[in-house]
């Protein structure tokens, strides 16, 4: 006989399934009381089922909801960046610096409308293509490089440092541009982002400026000439006479065959030449009408050469001249033409001030150099003379252009001294306490500290 | 009698200029015509050292410092030292030269110079040293004699050159004439006097009053 499998209690489902499987005769053998029983855990069982799928569409209608609020607040987020997209692309291009973005293959990804105008191309025509295209040669070879160094290294000399560099337009031309960089990362993607300040107008109004400040400074420098002329002139003189009196004396000489003496005279006579040979260098160069040249200078020898053109005229007015040099000094950044007349001027306000005090009055002008306060990047420079000094009221007039105290002179001496200090990164100002004679001060920056020098 | 040689020595042109090119030159171009030169850098150099026993003249820069050519000139005249003074100067300044000429200067000449003016010049002054010189000893030599008279002969001997006669003299001083003829006698005397013209000279020349 064929064994009977029990029907077990368990799994509704797999029970009517294996009730199902069993041959009629072994149907016909349930009992009815299994039957109703069984009916009976269907029905629960279909109860139960029902509640689920009640629970279940109740669970899944509201994640439909939520998938549909989810669906909405991300409508909402869309918009919101599209209009923030659209609100960052109007500030950009409203921006007057250039905004340039790229990544880090350094193609261009934001070209905002001053980098059209800087440039001269439109953005789509710079959007994809590599910002090297923006740049003359050498870095324009050397862009790639540049960006895979700093991926690398993380070394730059652009990025967070504002520095100015050259651009190429579209036309081929040079444009003087600000550059400052700074990185941001999208994802893993590193970006960079450039903004560039057209420098042009700005250079042509420095060049400007620097050209006027040319002119002036030469013609004060003319006039400045024309008032030491008296004491260059006897400055020419004593090696004009001691030439006249050699050679005179060696003409005696050898008349007298007396030979021994006249090549140590012969010798001295060439020096002397040469000795006022010099004296009209200086004046020359002086008075030339030159370009502005800022240059590494040492303000020691220029001093010397500026006292070397007014020594006579402090011999003139009995005036002492004393000079403190600190050595050594590191150099300054100047054009060494302009600081001269800048210390010819002070010089010989001193020198006239001086020279109305009462004959046996001290008269004294000192020179001294030194560095700045413990500053590491300026040098000053001190005169301060014996003299009646400034009344209270004239150290506020004497910088202005026209203000004179002296019968002769236009009262710009001090205007443009000041004017060439400052066109040097540096300062001109009177000391107003001292207690006697006046004291005039500048200072200049040195090399190491100073982006001018060319 | 006329005094001659008086400064034995040969006279010595004295250079005094700060720059050292131009002392130094002047000195050679001066020993070239055959006198002697000596050189000094300051007024104040050559005033300490200078003995005005020398005989010679003085090439005077106007401008130097502290002490100008022009302080030097008034230094010398206050010590009574009447060296003659050749100034030379870079420029034609004539205020300075106008001084100059009224502290006695006796030439003022600018740089640069051709050697014959300067040479020229330069005897010149040293033929005033001679002449002043000698006229300085013929004083002392006259003031020597005038010191050995009595103080009575000195009144008689200023009466005598003031051209009074012997009776006026005799009447001035309350004394005979006899007196006054022998006094009168005396001074000429001593005074070395060969005539009443010859003491007369004298009086003037030693500049007695």
């Amino acid at each position: 006989m064929a064994k009977r499998k029990p029907i077990r209690q368990g799994n509704l489902l797999q029970r009517a399934e294996a009730l199902l499987r069993q041959s009629p005769t072994d149907l016909a053998r349930l009992s009815v009381g299994d039957s109703q029983s069984l009916i009976s855990e269907l029905l629960a069982d279909r109860l139960r089922l029902e509640q689920r799928i009640e629970a279940l569409t109740d669970e899944l209608s509201s994640a439909n909801r939520k998938l549909n609020e989810a669906i909405d607040q991300t409508d909402r987020v869309k918009q919101a960046l599209h209009s923030r997209d659209k609100k960052l692309h109007a500030v950009v291009d409203s921006a007057v610096d250039g905004i340039i973005t790229i990544d880090e293959s350094g193609q261009v990804t934001t070209f905002n409308a001053a980098s059209e105008k800087i440039f001269g191309y439109n953005e789509e025509e710079m959007l994809g293509r590599n910002v090297s295209l923006l740049m003359p040669t050498p870095d324009r070879d050397r862009h790639d490089d540049y960006i895979n160094r700093y991926l690398k290294t993380g070394e730059s000399t652009v990025i967070g440092v504002g520095r100015e560099v050259e651009g190429r337009r579209k036309d081929g031309s040079l444009v003087p541009l600000q550059l400052s960089v700074t990185e941001f990362t999208i994802g893993r993607t590193r970006c960079f982002t450039g903004i560039v300040r057209d420098l042009s107008e700005q250079k042509r109004y420095e060049q400007e400026k620097r050209a006027r400040l040319e002119e002036l400074s030469h013609v004060s420098r003319l006039g400045l000439m024309g008032e030491m002329a008296s004491g260059l002139a006897h400055e020419l003189n004593q090696p004009l006479t001691a030439i006249a009196s050699y050679l005179q004396a060696c003409q005696r000489l050898i008349d007298a065959g007396n030979l021994e003496k006249l090549k140590p005279a012969l010798n001295s006579a060439e020096q002397q030449a040469l000795l006022a040979g010099e004296i009209i260098r200086r004046m020359r160069a002086f008075v030339s009408k030159r370009r502005m040249v800022i240059a590494p200078t040492n303000i020691n020898a220029v001093i010397q050469e500026a006292v070397a053109l007014c020594e006579a005229n402090c011999r003139q007015n009995s005036v002492r001249l004393d000079l403190k040099l600190a050595e050594p000094l590191p150099d300054v950044c100047a054009d060494n033409v302009q600081i001269e007349q800048v210390l010819l001027n002070l010089i010989r306000n001193s020198i006239e001030a001086m020279a109305e005090m009462p004959a046996d009055a001290d008269r004294r002008l000192l020179i001294e150099t030194g560095s700045c306060d413990g500053s590491q990047v300026q040098i000053q420079v001190m005169l301060k003379d014996t003299g009646p000094g400034l009344a209270g009221d004239q150290v506020d007039h004497i910088f202005k252009p026209f203000h004179t105290t002296k019968a002769t002179g236009m009262g710009m001496g001090l205007p443009i001294s000041r004017s060439i200090i400052e066109a040097h990164g540096g300062r001109l100002w009177v000391d107003p306490d001292v207690s006697e004679g006046a004291a005039f001060h500048f200072t200049l920056p040195i090399t190491d500290a100073c982006d001018q020098c060319e | 009698m006329p005094a001659t040689n008086v400064n034995e020595q040969q006279p010595t042109v004295f250079i005094v200029d700060d720059e050292y090119a131009v002392r130094d030159a002047l000195g050679l171009l001066i020993e070239s015509a055959g006198l002697s030169a000596e050189g000094f850098d300051s007024a104040c150099a050559f005033l300490k050292a200078y003995d005005p026993d020398r005989s010679g003249c003085l090439l005077l820069d106007v401008r130097m410092n502290p002490m100008s050519g022009l302080d030097l000139q008034e230094a010398l005249q206050k010590k009574n030292i009447a060296i003659p003074i050749i100034f030379i100067s870079g420029h034609g300044d004539v205020a300075i030269s106008a001084r100059a000429f009224r502290g006695g200067a006796v030439d003022f000449i600018e740089k640069p110079f051709d050697d014959q003016t300067l040479l020229s010049r330069v005897e010149e002054a040293l033929e005033k040293d001679a002449q002043l010189r000698e006229k300085r000893a013929v004083k002392k030599e006259i003031l020597r004699h005038y010191e050995r008279l009595t103080p009575r002969e000195k009144e008689v001997m200023k009466l005598v050159i003031g051209s009074r006669s012997n009776k006026q003299i005799a009447k001035t001083l309350g004394i005979s004439h006899r007196t006054v003829d022998a006094h009168r006698a005396r001074v000429m005397e001593k005074m070395d006097a060969e005539s009443l013209a010859d003491l007369i000279a004298k009086a003037l020349q030693a500049e007695i009053a």
